[in-house]
């Protein structure tokens, strides 16, 4: 009896494990994050809600100070482009003309300040650096995100 | 009786050594002959061990499935042992896979773990056959456990075309599959050493599945032939 009590308790803390995933992760995980032209294109930003944008990091656009950490950048979906701040310490794959997620929150000065940056990697591998963009999967081709 | 086993264990053991084997092999072209990947260099090759356990982990439950299925139809033991077996292996191949995933992912995306549909959906799929296998703890009565597990198994299946296509109806982290894409055959994402080792390794967890399938289940049917016996003695 004792047993199977044990097993209810923990049977429920699953359940309720699943449930809280399913609805609340999955609400979050469905728009994992939101594009440059979605976040221009909100009327009022709110400086303290939490963001996750991604986008490729603009060619030439990348400006880094090794001695703060401090990392300035654009990310942009091909039609609009976003300003990026950030400091810390960036995934090795980070870099210009690649796919990248931020984390963070909307500045008084409309730059995205940044607490975590992601890199996104295609699906290939191979042990030529081919030129082949890295990340053109960074949106999939049907996305229903937003629909 | 013992001698209709031997010839199985002999095969078992033939079988566990092929899987030994082809493990080794597949280490030794992930880790040594296969290059290593332009962008990600050395890490990359956490691969060899990631995507064979993930795809291993999809037939277990596929088997729970099946063994789910055949058991709700004719009622019969063999099938409820044969789901319960690929379920607890299933859950070890997926943690596997996480665990692998998570090791990958900190040094090429800068994250340990992140809750995009992909990595969120594989974490459910983890707790789907975890709560499998406390639900037949849970139930006291025997039969009624196998049923209920049996209905939970197969429907904690439908996860898994849900996580493969999450790639493609979601933005994600994670990228779409190297292997399993619909419309790109595999040697065009992979290059053709990294896919040979990827082949060989998934051959040997493949082996090693087997191995330990086989091995599970005949501690399922050991444990029934106890019950049956106990029962015939009245204890």
């Amino acid at each position: 009896m004792a047993k199977s009590k044990r097993f209810l308790i923990g049977g429920i803390i699953i359940l309720a494990a699943i449930s809280y995933l399913v609805v609340g992760g999955m609400k979050e995980a469905i728009v994992y994050f939101v594009t440059p032209s979605e976040l221009k294109a909100k009327e009022n930003l709110s400086a303290d809600k939490f963001l996750r944008m991604g986008g490729m990091v603009v060619k030439g656009s990348l400006k880094k100070d090794l001695q703060t950490l401090t990392y300035h950048f654009e990310l942009t979906d091909g039609t609009t482009t976003f300003p990026v701040f950030f400091k810390g310490l960036p995934p090795d794959l980070f870099t210009e003309g690649k796919g990248a997620v931020v984390e963070g929150r909307i500045g008084k000065d409309g730059v995205f300040q940044a607490t975590t940056i992601m890199a996104k990697h295609a699906e290939e591998y191979s042990p030529h650096a081919d030129g082949k963009d890295a990340a053109k999967s960074f949106i999939p081709a049907k996305d229903t995100s937003t629909k | 009786m013992a001698q209709a086993a031997k010839p199985i264990r002999k095969s078992r053991g033939v079988l566990g050594a092929l899987a030994l084997t082809a493990i080794a092999i597949g280490l030794y072209w992930g880790l040594v002959i296969a290059p290593p990947d332009a962008y990600q260099g050395e890490v990359q090759r956490i691969m060899y061990l990631h995507l064979p356990s993930i795809l291993t982990a999809y037939l277990s439950y596929f088997l729970v499935f099946v063994g789910s299925g055949m058991y709700l139809w004719k009622r019969e033991k063999r099938d409820d042992i044969l789901a319960h077996s690929a379920a607890e292996i299933g859950v070890l191949f997926t943690a596997l896979t996480i665990i692998a995933g998570s090791i990958w992912g900190r040094p090429t995306w800068g994250v340990w773990w992140t809750w995009d549909a992909r990595l969120t959906l594989t974490a459910i799929l983890l707790l789907i056959y975890t709560g499998y296998l406390m639900l037949r703890s849970l139930i006291e009565d025997e039969s009624r456990a196998a049923s209920a597990a049996a209905v939970l198994g197969i429907i904690g299946f439908l996860d898994i075309p849900l996580i493969h296509m999450s790639v493609y109806w979601w933005r994600t982290l994670h990228q779409p599959p190297s292997i399993l894409q619909p419309n790109k055959p595999p040697w065009e994402n992979v290059h053709p050493s990294m896919l040979t080792a990827l082949a060989i390794s998934f051959a040997g967890f493949l082996l090693l599945y087997f191995y330990l399938l086989s091995l599970r289940y005949r501690l399922g049917e050991m444990r029934e032939k106890i019950k049956a016996r106990r029962l015939e003695r009245g204890v």
